[in-house]
């Protein structure tokens, strides 16, 4: 089992008055609502619990990518990897991903990440994203362009960080003369690539083919079930190898309180629903404009826009909650690895608009209960 | 040219194969040749402009490649593109001379066809076209909810149906597939900046018309169109942006005016 601990870096402060005029905390959300001093508390306390996680023995640390939005304050989840180099000791740094399809120069992503990798002394997870639909309205690109783009700017930096240069690059959306890209990742062959997934059979079975482990953020357990099921049927059936726990890890919110579950859901309950209700919400549009995917793949996301419309909104734990005392977290999180066949958690502890001392409180309960429970079984996969 | 499926009497369907792509043709009527460039978010089929045009002319009304619920085809970059697709169409469907009428995009195309190919073409009616650098920028159809994008386009279609929540969820889809194809020739800029330097190469008759009622492209834009294009201009009453799809009698009367002006 492996522990990664997942976190978004949210900007805390949404009013509820001025959100309300808009309709996303995406994109459209001013930026004039953003208060650099407070953003400058911000990181330094987001960058103290990633640290924190290294302390108390998480495997890795995550930050991810996500633009002009109030959800997640990780535009270059490459500055804040270079900033957590220092500050942890043991941990992976794990990027999930870089947006690689966003870039119109994707040998900066293999640059970055091969610096990376060399000064951390080859502690980087290197995911690959592709980007959400809202992403494409920030970025200004054409999103009919972006699984074409993700495919190719992907190959493209593993050929540049695995056969020597200079080579040439000429491809349907990147054009190179001359690719030779200084540093060299540290790890060899390159620092090990993880994709997310929302379950589309074309990523399932590209993933599948290339052994990457997938990474799913905010899905539930029955589909996280189901995708994980194609990928292994993929695996074997297409591949020829069976697909371990080490290759799929999904995100779940975890808050651990002394008095148990209902005291842990009571504190957790308002920070949830700001993070749902004011910095999650993204109108079908922006989730997914135009071309963002196939005709086919759309009419899925319009049932389970009807479906999530329905139940609330988006499903933050797969599986039991792990909301509780350690030993209701621990035995939970055991069991909801177990249910997927899964072998790495990526535990978001701070949620919306959470503060400092209520995530550290219940990261030390974690690294004082959970993972010394938790560690008699620990299987290093 | 491929096989040709009877449609009633109406109209038929008429494959054509092309460099490009296979090219699907909606064909009907008689008279002289009428070449039909239609707008987006799903207004493609046979209508009832279709059937005013028809009792005047022959109309060929392609499908645009990637629009009518076609994944956006690879080798489509931009406008020009799909007017190299089309004199391919004229040649193919040995069509010669035709009035090319557009709406919208369409009528983007119709322009960017007769700044590339205008000698052959007998002239332009263009319905609300696109493609000029706006004085400011226009609203965004790409990040609206699907029934505000019908709001923008037209003052008769009914943007519950297309409400993915509550509506159709076929249609709907059937909308988005036409907004992605319209991405990927409008994302980075829904103008073409090369327009106005070549606007000149359209050398035959134009006329343009607007809806008074049309909430995507203001007044002033159109009438800047018209200037540059050399064009008469005209306003429909009673219609939004797509003045075809809101006044389908108006419209085709407009086409039939103009074309009577014209020299034999």
């Amino acid at each position: 089992m492996e522990l990664y601990a997942f976190h978004l870096m949210p900007y805390p402060k949404i009013d509820p008055e001025v959100r309300e005029k808009y309709s996303s905390a995406w994109v459209v959300y001013p930026n004039s609502e953003y208060d650099p001093e407070l953003g400058q508390q911000l990181y330094g306390e987001y960058l103290d619990q990633l640290a924190f996680a290294d302390q108390i023995g998480f495997d890795a640390v995550v930050v991810n990518e996500h633009h002009q939005n109030a959800y997640g304050l990780m535009p270059s989840p490459n500055i804040m990897a270079s900033a957590l180099i220092d500050r942890t000791t043991n941990a992976k740094i794990a990027i999930l991903g870089n947006g690689i399809a966003l870039r119109d120069n994707p040998l900066r992503v293999a640059e970055e990440v091969a610096m990376l990798d060399v000064m951390s002394g080859g502690r980087v997870l290197s995911g690959f994203v592709r980007g959400i639909g809202a992403e494409y309205h920030s970025m200004g690109l054409d999103p009919t362009r972006s699984r074409s783009r993700f495919f190719e700017a992907h190959d493209l930096i593993v050929k540049a960080w695995t056969e020597p240069g200079p080579f040439s690059w000429d491809g349907e959306n990147y054009q190179f003369r001359y690719v030779n890209v200084w540093p060299r990742p540290l790890q060899q062959p390159h620092p090990p690539i993880f994709v997310p997934s929302q379950g589309s059979a074309e990523t399932l079975r590209w993933a599948a083919q290339h052994r990457y482990p997938l990474a799913c953020t905010f899905v539930p357990m029955e589909r996280l079930k189901q995708f994980y099921d194609q990928y292994r049927q993929y695996a074997s059936e297409d591949f020829g190898y069976e697909a371990g726990p080490e290759q799929f890890g999904f995100t779940s919110i975890v808050y651990v309180h002394p008095d148990g579950e209902e005291a842990a859901a009571a504190e957790l309950e308002p920070h949830i629903k700001y993070f749902r209700e004011r910095a999650f919400t993204l109108p079908l549009p922006t989730f997914f404009p135009p071309g963002y995917t196939a005709a086919e793949s759309y009419k899925t996301r319009i049932e389970i826009a009807r479906e999530l419309a329905a139940s609330g909104g988006p499903t933050l734990t797969a599986g039991e909650p792990l909301i509780g005392s350690p030993e209701q977290v621990g035995e939970r999180l055991e069991r909801n690895l177990a249910a997927c066949g899964a072998g790495t958690l990526m535990a978001q502890f701070q949620v919306g608009d959470m503060p400092h001392d209520k995530v550290m409180r219940s990261m030390e309960l974690f690294g004082s209960e959970v993972i010394p429970f938790l560690s008699k079984d620990k299987v290093t996969s | 040219m491929g096989c040709a499926e009877a449609m009633g009497d109406m109209h038929e369907i008429i494959d054509v194969e092309l460099p490009s792509q296979l090219a699907r043709v909606q064909h009907g009527g008689e008279g002289p040749p009428l070449l039909l460039l239609h707008s987006e978010a799903n207004t493609s089929s046979w209508s009832d402009f279709h059937d005013e045009l028809a009792a005047n002319f022959e109309v060929f009304a392609p499908i645009h490649p990637g629009f009518g619920g076609e994944e956006t085809p690879n080798w489509l970059t931009d406008v020009t593109d799909l007017s190299f697709h089309y004199k391919d169409l004229l040649e193919a469907l040995n069509v010669n001379n035709p009035l090319v009428v557009g709406t919208s995009i369409g009528a983007w195309i119709a322009a960017d066809l007769a700044i590339h190919f205008s000698s052959f073409l007998k002239g332009l009616v263009l319905f609300g076209p696109l493609g000029l650098r706006p004085a400011e920028p226009l609203p965004d159809l790409f990040i609206m909810q699907l029934p505000e994008v019908f709001s923008y386009l037209s003052n008769s279609l009914d943007g519950s149906q297309v409400d993915p929540m509550t509506g159709d969820a076929e249609m709907a889809t059937a909308v988005w597939t036409d907004l992605a194809t319209q991405a990927r020739l409008m994302w980075k800029r829904n103008y073409d900046p090369r327009l106005s330097l070549r606007a000149h190469h359209a050398d035959c008759p134009i006329m343009v018309a607007a809806g008074e009622e049309d909430r995507l492209t203001p007044l002033a834009y159109t009438q800047q169109y018209a200037e540059l294009f050399d064009a008469s201009f005209s306003s429909v009453s009673g219609a939004g942006h797509l003045v075809p799809v809101d006044q389908p009698a108006a419209a085709a009367a407009l086409v039939n005016s103009f074309y009577s002006t014209l020299e034999n």
